[in-house]
């Protein structure tokens, strides 16, 4: 198996100049998610941060979770009454939850996100919602496959 | 130690609340505004905190602006910042220029975001709210 991931990744690599079958392909599709995932959370530093205490990992973890919905929702609102300052906030807000439980991804969108607004683009902001939306789901589904919430 | 926590961020405030709670009273304010009515209050009722941990950028009235308040009621009162309530800035890593301008508005230390609680412990036993060698709890 180990071989045709590695030849899949390969194809992919080349960019459509080669075809592969459909099986390679949801393998080559698997294991981009599966990365990604890998890549939504450092739970390794997150937990150290904690001094090991998992339990209370745990419960910061599930109101970061119900409190990030609500900010994103939040954010949303802000994006279409053209709040630029209040966009700046919220995002700014949304990364100090991502950073304290080492979402790096979300973290990083959040900052892009902070920057545009600080700067006035709003255009800019409204391209990176989706992303950070898309980022978010991503961070719930990988909390619960790997039995964090 | 009574402790107030000002942040406007969820995460931050319960970890921070959850971490602080096992060394004595920890209380929370969601903006600038409300931790300086919570200081004033708490010093009226003869309860005054030990150790502020503020953010810097909060709705309302930030971080920066609240210390200076707080130092200035202090100030009014005849207690001298160095003898004051004990203030921890935190603030996001990136965000180095805010954390000088803490220090001239008369803070004690800093914490960069995200939280590590073993640096939060050093700087409580740094500025001497417990016993040097007191048992971390949370082992």
């Amino acid at each position: 198996m180990a071989v045709r991931h590695q030849k899949c990744n390969a194809m992919a690599a080349s960019a459509g100049t080669q075809q592969c079958s459909y099986l390679e392909l949801l393998i080559v599709i698997d294991n981009a998610v599966a990365k990604q995932l890998r890549n939504s959370i450092d739970s390794e530093a997150f937990l150290k941060r904690l001094k090991g205490d998992r339990q209370l990992a745990e419960m910061i973890l599930k109101v970061f979770l119900e409190h990030s919905a609500l900010q994103l929702s939040s954010l949303r609102g802000r994006l279409d009454d053209a709040d630029a300052p209040g966009v700046r906030l919220q995002a700014h807000t949304l990364r100090g939850g991502s950073a304290n439980v080492s979402a790096e991804v979300l973290r990083a969108l959040c900052r892009e996100t902070e920057e545009a607004a600080a700067s006035n683009e709003l255009s800019r902001a409204r391209v990176l919602l989706p992303r950070l939306e898309e980022q978010f789901e991503l961070l719930k589904v990988t909390l619960k496959q790997s039995g964090w919430v | 130690m009574r402790t107030l926590i000002a942040e406007d961020e969820f995460t931050s405030r319960f970890l921070l609340q959850k971490f602080l709670s096992q060394y004595g009273d920890a209380q929370v304010a969601v903006n600038g505004k409300e931790s300086v009515t919570a200081f004033r209050a708490a010093r009226e009722s003869g309860r005054p905190y030990d150790l502020i941990c503020m953010d810097i950028q909060m709705p309302q009235m930030d971080g920066q602006t609240a210390v200076r308040e707080i130092r200035a009621l202090e100030e009014a009162g005849g207690t001298l910042s160095t003898n004051g309530v004990k203030i921890i800035m935190t603030t996001a890593q990136d965000d180095a220029k805010n954390v000088i301008e803490s220090f001239k508005s008369l803070c004690d230390a800093y914490l960069f975001k995200p939280i590590d609680t073993e640096k939060l412990l050093g700087h409580i036993r740094d500025l001497h709210l417990i016993e040097p060698k007191m048992p971390d709890r949370t082992r």
